[in-house]
């Protein structure tokens, strides 16, 4: 996928979360576009590993920087907790009406996930993206239970109850975008 | 950090962004990378730097720059034409560096006119040179003087406004420099133009 595709494929996203409550900072678009590549199975090329709050992937800070370099996007200072927010600009808008195809093809799995998730806070975007990457990370590791405690173990700070939740919200996810996919 | 020291964080992040766009990406010096590069990967054996140790140490910049002299000065050596434009002081010339109003067009311009000039003329006579500045933040949290803490983009003007570095350049061979400038004055805008995305 092309550079600017991706870029639209952002400014897409970052309006759906917002419209969805999202504070929409850049930890809010990591652990979205995280989603976007693991449940949806559109894939943006990023690879992401298990950092400070959850998955993370330094190609898609390095690109979002460059998008704002770029005038694609803006951050918008707010107060406290989370930071700035990422804005789509008009340069955006204009990128779309060229990227028309690749805008379409990403409209329902971005619908989906902003909805799932634009609500949600960066304490559970953490859980939740760890949950996935566990449940990713070893496909023979089925149960709920040998996930949660491998998110536990991994994330001590999440306490057995709260992974097996994020891991029972996960499948409950992916059992919807399956059935989105279909 | 505590709100008093917010104008030498200004300081130290503006000074950065004038050592990046000023210093590190100078047009001058980055096209001597581009042929540097090129002619390292020419002269070394399989294009790459020895791994192991004792090979690696022995290739010291005098290696390097002998090397350089002697390829610039025989044409049948390996690495002759990115060794000559060093020497010579023959580098490439900016043809065309990016413009806001070209970047409201198409983020990629520079790509779009490298496409189009190694179609029409080769690709040889051309070196594109593509960057954008990656990760980093001017955002942190800075204590203000009741305490509380706040965004550093909130309390200073300077921050919010701090440009991003990005580089995107089109360089051509100063031999075909003005026929080639000649030619994209009037096509520049169709060029950079982008087209519309064609189903897969």
């Amino acid at each position: 996928m092309k550079r600017l595709q991706k870029a639209v494929v952002f400014a897409e996203l970052a309006n759906k979360l917002a419209e969805h409550g999202s504070w929409c900072g850049e930890t809010h678009m990591q652990k979205a576009v995280y989603l976007l590549q693991g449940l949806t199975k559109q894939d943006l090329g990023y690879d992401y590993i298990l950092y400070k709050h959850g998955p993370f992937s330094f190609d898609l800070a390095d690109d979002l920087t460059g998008f704002r370099a770029d005038g694609i996007f803006k951050l918008r200072p707010r107060p406290e907790p989370y930071g700035p927010t990422l804005v789509a600009t008009e340069a955006a808008e204009r990128l779309r009406s060229v990227f028309k195809i690749t805008s379409d093809r990403f409209r329902e799995p971005i619908q989906f996930v902003a909805s799932a998730v634009g609500n949600k806070g960066v304490v559970e975007l953490e859980r939740l993206g760890t949950a996935l990457y566990v449940t990713l990370e070893d496909l023979s590791r089925r149960s709920v239970e040998d996930r949660a405690a491998r998110l536990h173990e991994l994330k001590p700070h999440v306490s057995v109850t709260e992974a097996t939740e994020a891991v029972k919200q996960i499948d409950k996810l992916r059992e919807a975008a399956n059935t989105c996919a279909q | 950090m505590q709100e008093g020291g917010i104008q030498s964080a200004e300081a130290l992040l503006l000074a950065r962004y004038f050592m990046y766009s000023q210093v590190y990406f100078h047009p001058v010096r980055r096209i001597y990378d581009h042929h540097l590069k090129e002619f390292l990967e020419a002269w070394l054996s399989g294009g790459k730097f020895s791994t192991d140790l004792a090979e690696h140490l022995a290739v010291t910049d005098n290696e390097v720059t002998a090397a350089m002299l002697g390829a610039a000065l025989d044409p049948t050596r390996r690495g002759h034409a990115h060794a000559r434009r060093i020497v010579r002081r023959d580098h490439f010339k900016v043809l065309y560096s990016r413009n806001p109003q070209d970047v409201d067009v198409n983020p990629e311009s520079g790509q779009a006119i490298f496409n189009a000039m190694s179609e029409q003329f080769g690709p040889e006579l051309f070196h594109h040179d593509r960057y954008s500045q990656k990760g980093g933040s001017q955002d942190f949290p800075v204590q203000a003087k009741d305490g509380r803490i706040v965004s550093s983009m909130l309390l200073s003007e300077a921050l919010q406004h701090l440009p991003l570095v990005s580089i995107d350049a089109v360089y051509v061979d100063p031999a075909k420099r003005d026929e080639v400038k000649a030619w994209l004055s009037s096509r520049r805008a169709e060029i950079i133009k982008p087209k519309e995305e064609a189903p897969a």
